[in-house]
């Protein structure tokens, strides 16, 4: 549950910039047919709401509906005593707070216009009792994945804006971890609080504490001794945009001549995206994005049997698997997809000072 | 080792109801069930495990950074990733859909798992799993001591970070990097600050700390898996007659609910005895959901198992609960304010794990 920075930050996302992907929405629906659009949302699940209305919530769910004119009203688990909270941090026209959000979000669809026609966004991951809710309400419900993931490509200024942010975020969090560190909680305290108190919503941080014994990143309870290579992945959020972030850092002679051979390899690598036949030449690499309401998910990756498009103008998180003569560097960071021809390129370059 | 002891344990009951296989979903807002079943945290995306009554547990993530830390963390457990959760686990189904299966929570499966037209059926498991997780066993326990202690670690260290000047996000994210460093990987925190304007706790803003507010916190940290849970307030400054007055109140309140807690009683009359002492000072208006969401909760696998502290919630307390008791709401001059500690209900009556002084904090500024 999220405990870092979350406000509405109008000199960030101007109301002026979510009327406008509002609007965007909305013609996409009058083409389509569709009377409301239902966007489902939790703090594991809130691309979707947060690109649309700028709110995210720190716990529970709720259900965003946009009708085809006006603002949206969303359908909030919280109890009323959060409701100006909800309303100060999101550009909603109403707030519905309800323990039983499906029923309440099917009796708010079916008072909004009788006999509608609703998408619901990522319908076959949305729960099956918000799902039933609405179906009862309508004349008939869709999926509207598509629809919300054409109007959210090409990303905005104001969401390049938030991934940048995020990107250097990431960055001065990784740099807070020393190579000489020996203890993984400190380690991770270091990054944990770094990326809080620069503004992050919520923050994970995994670390595989020996590469010379596994590539696995993962989160620790307790603690853990840090072998002479290790590495951090950092993945935050600022304002509902995620990005992840992944450094290899420790006392071992080889690792300074390896990072900078593997460093120059991503860059090589990153600069051809969308193409990725260079990533495919690594050990491993993942490629993830959003598309819809999720805000990581899995693209293209060499563990993965099928591949989704990189779209142009969004932003993307590439991680790598880099060896050397039997020895890893985990490397990652976010990608800007070009444009028009652009070449891709990284929003901030995953180097650091290695010299303490 | 506790998560060994939790799967022999939900083995057992499954036998017993003739179960062939228990579903759980989890997210990281409700990530109680999957942690009881599988011992993984889901921070990312959803996840579904399968335990079948042969002791075997399949997890099913649509994440793929959480499909390779369930790898590593989730011992005994087979991982696969999928990009459509509710067909992966229906396809997963398909070979026992004749036998008797469970599901929790329900309300919150993929819709494609609960669509008629599936070949099984999926009871409602809920009760079964909540009586597990409110009713803890003494090596449960021990981990709610632990992240009790570590609790009252935290507040000692959020009293001395809340300083004026300082902006509300500062301040948990010093108080959330003492608690990784601490070997505490999750926690639960909302804060407050200011005075009668201040009317609940949300997540940390940008509001930076004033001399003379009043500052309220939950924390709630995490000791392998088990997130137990404090409510303080404290006051930047000398506390005012008003605050000191209204404050006696929440402390009478908290302090009769806990002398209350016993086996047999349920959680309504826990709730009850809190809301007695505000009514008694005509405060009643305060104890009900404009102003406050609960008297107080379970602990364990999430912050808020059952039972909730509601004078409606008929939920019998029964050795083995760990409970919260905070009277946490707002008074119409002194602000939002709270107080809370835990306890474990035991066979005659409760001990309280708590240790932080029950006190409206002065702090020097």
């Amino acid at each position: 549950m999220r405990r870092g920075l979350i406000s509405w930050s109008k000199a960030e996302l101007p109301e002026s910039v979510l009327d406008a992907r509002i609007a965007r929405a909305q013609a996409a629906m009058a083409q389509a047919g569709i009377d409301i659009l239902a966007i489902y949302t939790n703090p594991a699940r809130e691309s979707g709401v947060a690109w649309l209305a700028g709110f995210i919530p720190y716990w529970n769910q709720c259900v965003l509906l946009l009708p085809r004119a006006g603002r949206p009203v969303l359908v909030a688990g919280m109890t009323a005593r959060v409701r100006d909270w909800i309303m100060r941090n999101g550009h909603l026209a109403d707030v519905t707070n309800t323990t039983r959000i499906g029923a309440e979000t099917g009796r708010l669809v079916a008072q909004q216009k009788s006999g509608a026609t609703v998408a619901i966004a990522d319908i076959e991951s949305v729960p099956g009792s918000v799902v039933d809710g609405i179906r009862a309400n309508a004349a008939s419900v869709i999926d509207g994945s598509a629809l919300l993931e054409q109007v959210r490509a090409p990303s905005d200024p104001a969401e390049l804006a938030f991934a940048f942010k995020a990107a250097g975020i990431a960055h001065a969090a990784l740099a807070a971890a020393s190579g000489r560190e020996t203890d993984g909680a400190r380690l991770v305290g270091a990054i944990d609080g770094a990326a809080r108190r620069n503004g992050a919503e919520e923050v994970y941080v995994a670390l595989a504490t020996d590469l010379a014994a596994s590539r696995r990143l993962i989160r620790l309870e307790g603690t853990a001794a840090l072998g002479p290579r290790f590495a951090a992945r950092v993945s935050l959020a600022y304002k509902g945009t995620w990005v992840r972030m992944v450094r290899t850092l420790g006392r071992d002679a080889m690792l300074a001549d390896d990072l900078a051979s593997a460093t120059s390899q991503f860059a090589t690598g990153l600069a051809a995206l969308p193409q990725t036949d260079r990533l495919k030449r690594f050990a491993g690499f993942l490629i993830e994005g959003c598309r819809t309401t999720t805000p990581l998910e899995p693209l293209v990756g060499s563990m993965l049997a099928d591949a989704r498009a990189l779209a142009p103008g969004t932003v993307v998180t590439v991680q790598a698997t880099i060896e050397t003569d039997g020895r890893t560097i985990l490397i990652g960071a976010p990608v800007l997809i070009g444009r028009n021809g652009e070449a891709a390129s990284a929003l901030i370059a995953p180097q650091f000072d290695t010299a303490e | 080792m506790l998560a060994k002891e939790r799967r022999e344990r939900l083995l057992a009951e499954m036998r017993r109801e003739g179960l062939e296989a228990i579903v759980v979903y989890g997210t990281s807002w409700q990530e109680a069930y999957l942690r009881y079943v599988s011992d993984f945290a889901i921070l990312e995306g959803d996840g579904i495990a399968i335990l079948r009554a042969d002791g075997t547990c399949r997890l099913i993530v649509e994440n793929m950074a959480e499909a390779e830390r369930a790898g590593g963390e989730a011992a005994g457990v087979e991982t696969t990733f999928a990009r459509n959760l509710g067909r992966a686990v229906a396809d997963a189904l398909e070979s026992v859909s004749n036998q008797r299966l469970m599901a929790a929570p329900r309300a919150l499966l993929p819709a494609w798992l609960t669509a008629g037209e599936r070949s099984f059926k999926l009871e409602d498991g809920a009760p079964l799993l909540d009586r597990l997780l409110m009713e803890k066993m003494p090596s449960e326990i021990a981990a709610m001591r632990r992240a009790t202690a570590l609790a009252d670690e935290g507040y000692e260290f959020f009293r001395h970070a809340a300083r004026p000047g300082r902006k509300q996000y500062e301040v948990v994210a010093d108080v959330e990097a003492f608690l990784r460093q601490r070997g505490s990987p999750d926690n639960f925190m909302i804060i407050g600050s200011g005075n009668a304007d201040v009317r609940g706790m949300a997540p940390p803003s940008e509001r930076k700390l004033k001399r003379g507010d009043l500052v309220t916190t939950e924390l709630t940290p995490a000791i392998d898996g088990y997130l137990s849970q404090i409510c303080r307030t404290l006051v930047l400054g000398k506390a005012t007659p008003v605050q000191q007055q209204a404050f006696a109140v929440w402390h009478e309140a908290m302090e009769a609910g806990i002398a209350a807690v016993k086996p047999g009683l349920t959680a309504a009359d826990i709730a009850r005895v809190e809301n007695d002492v505000f009514r008694r000072h005509g405060l009643g208006e305060y104890t009900t959901s404009k102003y406050t969401r609960v008297r107080g909760h379970g602990l364990g696998l999430s912050t808020d198992v059952k039972p909730s502290l509601l004078e409606d919630v008929e939920i019998e307390l029964r050795p083995g609960m760990t409970i919260i008791v905070h009277p946490n709401t707002y008074h119409p001059e002194a602000g939002y304010m709270v107080l809370g500690d835990v306890v474990v209900v035991t066979q005659t009556g409760c001990e309280r794990l708590t240790r932080t002084p029950a006190q409206l904090f002065e702090m020097p500024v």
